[in-house]
């Protein structure tokens, strides 16, 4: 993995992976980890500041559950109304991007 | 080998939260232990052994110190280099030094009391289900007009006259632009060192009584751990707090402050530390109950134990298997602690005995006389069994 590629589209990647219901940070890592075939190594100093300047940002609310196994409770993360509206926003202008890169770089059913 | 895992992974978490403050610091540690039993926890399916799991967990989660740079990065405002470079544009005030003590007014932390069904799954199922008990009794409305009449713990300092007497006594004052309580501070002939309340800044009053406050666990923290010169603490209701030359009362006859209230985060940490390295299983979920009797509900009832003297002490308990701490002050020598709901509650003198206690789930505790003084000193001392006995049931 790119650790730069990974940056670059960090929040977009959290957004998306709580697209489909609530999560807390190590089913983040192994789903981003399962739905990209590894390709995106996810480490947990780059995800929770992540998640907590989502958090700030109001794109995600959380709270603490306990689970089946006992334990230190985890925190679980879901997305806001507004977290839905900036996912929406932000696939728009990847798709943008990476279309307009595809058209420069050539593939993708272009040539 | 258990308690050494143990501890890489407190120290761990230590490092990883150093620079957060109060319930925040609080929170983010919590869900950073539930990150790293949940990281053991799968390594362990794959058939890692205990020491070798938690190893790896620890790397997994990488350098502590980088996570809590970014973690303060994303809570505490701009970084300082960057503020330093715009503070030249700052005008300081300084005013003669005056070797007298100023007050600082103190606030409650503001309430919503607003019923969140969400905060339910933090409780204990039987805390849970008490409050669910009042719920069905009173009724919402009745609920929430009781939580808002409430005496609620002065936490808040009013960070104007904070600033105002460290003026008095001296010592120049700046706020880093873009920022309300990040502070730089410079003592006579010292140099500009910052002291962070950001984090905590909470605006009460309207419109022109519209006032920031900061809290006062925060102060403590920032002054124990980013602040260089004298820092001391005396009394224990409306405490004397000197920073340098400056010697502050925090709270007021009218709004008054409990040393509790600067102090439990940090002994929250000390009394963690030092049950990680004398027990021989994971501490694990360890809540600070602040204000018991503050928070509590109108039916609040006291045991009072006599201690040797005036002062402020630290009870950790257990109950049923689960853990708990509160920080007292002890008037008098008598400590007043919530009733335990059980029976045989025994005083303990050791961590390895309350440990003992919980494995079994019998009620016990241990209490600690925490030594103030110069705030970065903290101590705490066990006290033996029969130093702390019973006056009223």
């Amino acid at each position: 993995m790119d650790s730069q590629q990974l940056k670059g589209h960090l929040d977009l990647l959290l957004l998306a992976a709580l697209e489909e219901g609530p999560r807390y940070g190590g089913q983040i890592i192994a789903d981003v980890q399962s739905a990209t075939d590894g390709y995106f190594n996810l480490r947990e100093g780059t995800l929770y500041p992540a998640l907590h300047r989502l958090e700030k940002a109001g794109f995600l609310s959380s709270e603490f559950q306990g689970l089946p196994r006992g334990g230190s409770p985890v925190k679980v993360y879901a997305l806001t109304p507004s977290g839905r509206q900036e996912l929406r926003q932000q696939r728009e202008r990847y798709e943008r991007f990476s279309q307009a890169v595809r058209g420069v770089i050539g593939g993708g059913g272009t040539g | 080998m258990k308690s050494q895992n143990g501890k890489g992974r407190e120290v761990y978490l230590r490092r990883a939260v150093r620079g957060l403050w109060g319930e925040r610091r609080r929170a983010v540690e919590l869900e950073l232990r539930g990150a790293v039993e949940d990281k053991v926890y799968r390594y362990a399916l794959l058939g890692m052994g205990e020491q070798e799991a938690e190893a790896a967990a620890l790397r997994d989660l990488g350098d502590p110190g980088a996570l809590a740079r970014e973690l303060g990065m994303v809570h505490s405002g701009p970084p300082l280099a960057w503020g330093a470079a715009l503070l030249g544009l700052f005008t300081v005030l300084s005013l003669q030094a005056a070797a007298q003590v100023g007050s600082v007014r103190a606030a409650p932390y503001p309430r919503a009391c607003t019923y969140d069904e969400a905060y339910l799954s933090r409780l204990t199922p039987e805390a849970r289900a008490a409050f669910q008990r009042t719920l069905l009794r009173l009724g919402r409305v009745n609920l929430e007009a009781q939580c808002r009449n409430q005496p609620r713990p002065n936490s808040l300092l009013r960070l104007s006259d904070l600033k105002a007497n460290l003026r008095a006594a001296g010592i120049e004052v700046r706020t880093l632009p873009g920022t309300d309580a990040f502070l730089q501070l410079r003592l006579p002939q010292g140099e500009w060192q910052s002291l962070n309340l950001n984090d905590s800044l909470k605006w009460l009053g309207e419109g022109k009584e519209r006032e920031p406050y900061v809290s006062a666990g925060v102060l403590t923290g920032a002054l124990r751990y980013s602040f260089k010169g004298e820092v001391a603490l005396s009394g224990l209701e409306n405490p004397v707090l000197q920073i340098g030359p400056a010697r502050l009362q925090l709270g007021t006859a009218a709004t008054p402050l409990h040393v509790a209230e600067l102090l439990s985060d940090e002994v929250y940490w000390l009394v963690r530390e030092r049950l990680t390295t004398r027990w021989a299983g994971p501490v694990g979920d360890l809540p600070l109950i602040t204000n018991p009797q503050l928070d509590g509900a109108a039916d609040y009832q006291a045991l009072q134990y006599r201690v040797p003297q005036d002062g402020l002490y630290a009870v950790v308990g257990t109950v049923d298997g689960r853990l708990g701490l509160t920080v007292f002050g002890a008037p008098g020598g008598v400590l007043s602690l919530p009733t335990c709901p059980c029976a045989d509650l025994r005083v303990v003198s050791t961590e390895r005995d309350l440990e003992a206690r919980r494995r079994y789930r019998q009620p016990g505790m241990l209490v600690y006389r925490v030594t103030t003084g110069d705030l970065r000193a903290l101590t705490l001392t066990p006290l033996p069994p029969r130093e702390v006995t019973l006056v009223t049931r």
